[in-house]
């Protein structure tokens, strides 16, 4: 995950962040059937468990941020999804970041919502190709995570100028995620149109 | 692969018997406290606050050292970078080309060495927090607290299926090395652990549905009640005025700090 | 009075597979039933139609238990009635603490606070895991967690018990627990329905045997349906190994016209056998006795040439 620890960013951001965060929460929450509960908790946890996996890309190792995948799987609901799976890593599994659990979420959250929107609109688009879900998957996948990286610099450039040399590395290093993270989400939403359809958000109600 | 962080629940300490509801609130409001600070000897004070509340609560500091580790990699390339600039004003330390790489001050040293303390100190407090007591029992606290009763339901399960599918996917993993795969930096091994791992996703959403098949049929209908109940000693209240005391006193001292300075 | 009545259910799964096809049983009160069947057969569809989680569009009226219909939208009134455990122990456990999982269902049915907790007292102790409440389900051994999924139905005290393969994947002695806690509950009074592989398990749990594939092929008496091999190996099932053994000692000249199912009915048989024949058992080898052996042998799938 796009995440960042506490203590960095100016407080007036993370507080906004948990201001958008209640307010797209209480929306998606309400969306939501108490009925979907344990479907969306497995998938969530499912996600947790295939971020903590490392791809070797070049000479640094990288983990999935997998929130487009989140995004073309669970819908709207993917954001409640994301927000669970930010608590347990700042609490349970201490990757730091308490105060920033907010902002963490609409870093990853809204892009995740935008990447569902785009992979909807691309799966209505015809284009003549049979693997449809591959390309938009792939493409959905790689910009959640480019728009993640992109909220994170502009978050970090805003805090303070002195951070500028940081933001250029964090944006660097996350070249190769956008990359693998677009592979993934292609592979994965291929895999899902062929085996499993009824778990890509355009084929439920959610 | 993944170790609990409610471990050492079983021990015996003030924080421990420390009323789970009050707890939880007091430490996060220090936390949201302490993040606030921009006064470099607060942030000391305050971390050294929290490595006492460490040390009450017994949990062993090897166990936290182990955990703290993530977090300072995180944070380490602030403490490297931050102090150095290419763009800005500065002393000249080195040429590379035609970049010039300036040394910022010490300011932005102190600004860097805050980060990575306030980073690490949030960390720490969340072993009293929720190290302290067994994990089910935090959950029905944050219940009590009426949190929003889909948001508890889903941290439950959540916490519950991470185990289940982190042991599936080593499983998988183990199976996967066991007929010759090699992770490498190339796309056979991205395509394979991807369909490893939608597998995985495909059998937990399978198993959701049994999961969701098995509540049903012990008549489930929406809402999980348990049996614990809470209940108040002073002991509680004390513990409450220490911390939460604490984080009023760390504001106080920088609202009379812009006092001073002006 | 019966407690399970089916009647010409049918069901299709969402992609077209037909599961189920007029499938037609009762089962009285009381009663104590195995319901074998190949893998694929609609066994563990057939165990969700009993409460109704799955129900058919068009046969609606076809599952009643204890005479009433079953009705999906009062599902959650079905579990005093009729509890069902379900092959996978992890599907079944799903709350923080054992003793949470096995309070779930009493909790669900309205029951007050004392109630509950000796429910769950009661279950688990049923199941020989008193004093586990406090222990967190993914630690416990596959045995332990059957067992405890086992416990989170009979703390709603049903009246009919439905379990899907109760003995697959268990080392001997938990496999023993689980029949004893099984024969116990039977011993209760209580209707069983369990659905297994175990043939040798079945002639210590149930009287009644059916057998199903997508529909019931056969419903009767335990010994009968066993009796009836070329059946049971036809659609891929088999019979107590205690059974095999007795069939290959007939063609050692052993005199037996009923072949016993399980350890008590051997003990049984051997008396019986022994007494008419002044405290000795005859056995030799005369001139069908080898290919008598190789034809029962070959009857149940093992081809005798490889094993000599």
């Amino acid at each position: 995950m796009v995440h960042i620890s506490d203590g960095i960013l100016a407080p007036w951001l993370w507080v906004s962040g948990w201001v958008i965060t209640a307010a797209i929460l209480t929306y998606t929450l309400n969306k939501m059937k108490i009925d979907d509960v344990p479907k969306l908790s497995v998938i969530t946890a499912a996600v947790f468990v295939a971020s903590l996996i490392h791809f070797q890309a070049g000479p640094t190792s990288v983990h999935l941020v997998l929130c487009g995948f989140a995004g073309v799987t669970l819908g709207i609901l993917a954001y409640p999804c994301i927000f669970i799976a930010l608590v347990m890593q700042a609490f349970l599994f201490l990757h730091g970041g308490v105060t920033t659990i907010g902002i963490n979420t609409v870093n990853m959250g809204v892009p995740a919502l935008i990447s569902f929107f785009i992979f909807k609109a691309g799966m209505k688009l015809n284009i003549g190709i049979s693997k449809k879900e591959i390309l938009f998957g792939a493409i959905a996948g790689g910009i959640a995570v480019a728009l993640a990286v992109l909220l994170l610099a502009v978050e970090l450039l805003v805090t303070g100028e002195e951070l500028t040399e940081v933001t250029t590395v964090v944006v660097l290093a996350h070249i190769p995620v956008i990359l693998v993270e677009a592979i993934f989400t292609g592979v994965i939403v291929g895999f899902f149109a062929t085996v499993k359809p009824e778990m890509l958000s355009i084929k439920k109600r959610l | 692969m993944i170790s609990e962080i409610d471990t050492y629940a079983g021990l015996s300490s003030p924080i421990h018997r420390w009323d789970p509801r009050l707890k939880v609130i007091s430490i996060l409001a220090l936390i949201f406290s302490i993040m606030l600070l921009y006064d470099l000897k607060l942030v000391i004070a305050s971390m050294l606050f929290a490595i006492i509340l460490v040390y009450i609560s017994r949990i062993p500091f090897s166990f936290i050292a182990g955990r703290l580790k993530w977090v300072f990699l995180f944070v380490l390339p602030f403490l490297i970078i931050l102090p150095f600039t290419v763009i800005g004003e500065g002393v000249v330390i080195a040429h590379f080309g035609s970049i010039t790489l300036n040394f910022r001050g010490i300011e932005s040293v102190e600004f860097a060495v805050m980060i990575v303390i306030k980073a690490l100190t949030s960390v720490m407090l969340i072993f009293p927090m929720i190290g302290t007591s067994r994990m089910d029992i935090t959950i029905k606290a944050l219940e009590d607290l009426h949190l929003p009763n889909k948001l508890v339901q889903m941290l439950a399960f959540t916490y519950r299926y991470i185990f289940v599918l982190s042991n599936e996917f080593m499983l998988m993993e183990r199976s996967l090395t066991s007929r010759g795969f090699k992770r490498g930096s190339n796309l056979y091994t991205i395509t394979t652990l991807s369909k490893a791992i939608a597998t995985l996703f495909v059998m937990s959403y399978e198993q959701a549905e049994r999961v969701f098949y098995a509540m049903r049929s012990k008549g489930y209908s929406g809402k999980v009640t348990t049996m614990h109940e809470f209940t108040l000693r002073p002991q509680d209240w004390l513990c409450t005025v220490v911390v939460c005391g604490f984080a009023i006193f760390i504001q106080v001292a920088v609202w009379y700090g812009t006092l001073e300075g002006t | 009075m019966p407690a399970i009545t089916i009647q010409d259910l049918d069901y299709t799964f969402s992609d077209g597979t037909v599961a189920l096809e007029h499938v037609s049983f009762e089962i009285e009160k009381g009663e104590s039933v195995a319901l074998i069947g190949p893998n694929g057969a609609g066994k563990s569809t057939l165990l969700l139609h009993l409460n109704g989680i799955l129900h058919s569009s068009v046969s609606r009226e076809s599952v009643r238990i204890l005479n009433e219909s079953v009705d999906p939208k009062k599902i959650h009134e079905m579990p005093k009635k009729i509890g069902i455990v379900f092959q996978n122990a992890d599907d079944m456990l799903f709350m923080p603490l054992l003793g949470d999982d096995v309070a779930f269902g009493p909790i669900n049915l309205g029951l007050d606070k004392e109630e509950v907790q000796r429910r769950v007292k009661d279950a688990l102790e049923m199941v020989g895991l008193a004093g586990y409440e406090h222990r967190v389900p993914h630690h416990l051994s596959g045995g332990e967690k059957r067992r405890a999924a086992l416990a989170t139905v009979l703390s709603m005290e049903p009246e009919i018990l439905a379990m899907d393969e109760p003995t697959a994947n268990l080392d001997p002695k938990s496999r023993r627990e689980l029949i004893e806690i099984l024969r116990r509950f039977k011993e209760k009074g209580k209707t069983l329905l369990i659905i297994t592989h175990d043939v040798n398990a079945i002639p210590e749990l149930a009287e009644r045997v059916i057998v199903l594939n997508k529909t019931v092929i056969a419903d009767g008496p335990t010994c009968d349906i066993f009796s009836d091999t070329e059946m049971l190996v036809k659609i891929g099932l088999d019979v107590p190994v205690i059974m095999q053994i007795f069939e290959i000692l007939q063609c050692f000249g052993y005199p037996c016209d009923v072949l016993p199912l399980s350890i008590e009915g051997a003990v049984r048989n051997l008396t019986e056998t022994m007494e008419s024949g002044a405290g000795h058992v005859h056995l030799h080898i005369h001139e069908h006795t080898h290919s008598g052996i190789s034809s029962a042998r070959s009857k149940y799938h093992v081809h005798a040439e490889k094993h000599e």
